[in-house]
């Protein structure tokens, strides 16, 4: 028997508020269950779908800032999933407007769209859920 | 047919969710699913007449037998009435809201 799949929709990205963080948690959670997940990254979220690039030299960020900015950057936590199974595909209309639809992308996140990549998520998805903040 | 429900609460107009709501009751209603929209809270302001995208793709939604429901109480409390909305969309009341949710495979909010 084929194990349950969750589809996530997650719309918001980086910082703006914890929504990624119980998003990669509840993944993770699923996965090590042993059910599949399926996460479509939706409008701010797309800008977790690429690599960072490096700065150079002195970040001119105080430490403990740096500490407090880096609980909301799960980039890598998205790759670890990717690994772990899941499928993972961005909105590139959302990265156009964004001006990052040319950006590399991180291992295991692929190029995506409404009509195509989130309609079979929803089609092959047992359960759904959408990560919105009001 | 798989029904898929997209609630839309957050208004046109510099609220990209409000659009990727509508982009995506379009597209799964593309793609054969029995698609419907639901506006509530600020959301029912979609459904005016206003100039822009939003309501470009839900005349397209509407003009193609798609579903689209505005609650009620929400959209008098916000001082629209039925005559403000575009036509083809059905006001409902607090009891149809949940058959609508209630007969839905999936429910999405934008």
């Amino acid at each position: 028997m084929m194990p349950k799949t969750l589809t996530i929709l997650l719309l918001s990205g980086y910082q703006e508020n914890e929504d990624p963080i119980f998003t990669v948690g509840l993944a993770k959670a699923v996965l090590k269950a042993g059910y599949s997940v399926n996460i479509f990254l939706f409008g701010n979220a797309v800008n977790m779908a690429n690599k960072e690039k490096p700065i150079e030299g002195h970040l001119r960020i105080t430490e403990r800032l740096r500490k407090h900015v880096e609980l909301g950057k799960v980039g890598d936590q998205l790759e670890d999933l990717a690994r772990m199974g899941a499928k993972i595909a961005t909105c590139h209309t959302s990265e156009y407007g964004r001006g990052t639809e040319a950006d590399d992308y991180r291992e295991g996140i692929q190029w995506g769209d409404v009509g195509d990549s989130f309609i079979k998520f929803l089609v092959t998805g047992d359960v759904l859920i959408t990560m919105s903040h009001g | 047919m798989i029904r898929n429900l997209c609630i839309i609460i957050r208004r046109p107009k510099g609220e990209e969710v409000s659009t990727s709501g509508i982009r995506t009751a379009w597209a799964s209603y593309s793609s054969a699913f029995d698609s419907s929209i639901l506006l509530i809270e600020d959301g029912v302001f979609n459904g005016l007449n206003n100039p822009c995208y939003n309501t470009e793709l839900l005349k397209d939604f509407i003009s193609q037998s798609g579903k689209v429901y505005c609650y009620r109480k929400d959209m008098v409390e916000r001082g629209l009435t039925e005559n403000d909305l575009l036509d083809g969309i059905e006001v409902i009341d607090e009891q149809r809201v949940a058959e609508i949710v209630n007969e839905s495979d999936g429910t999405l909010t934008f």
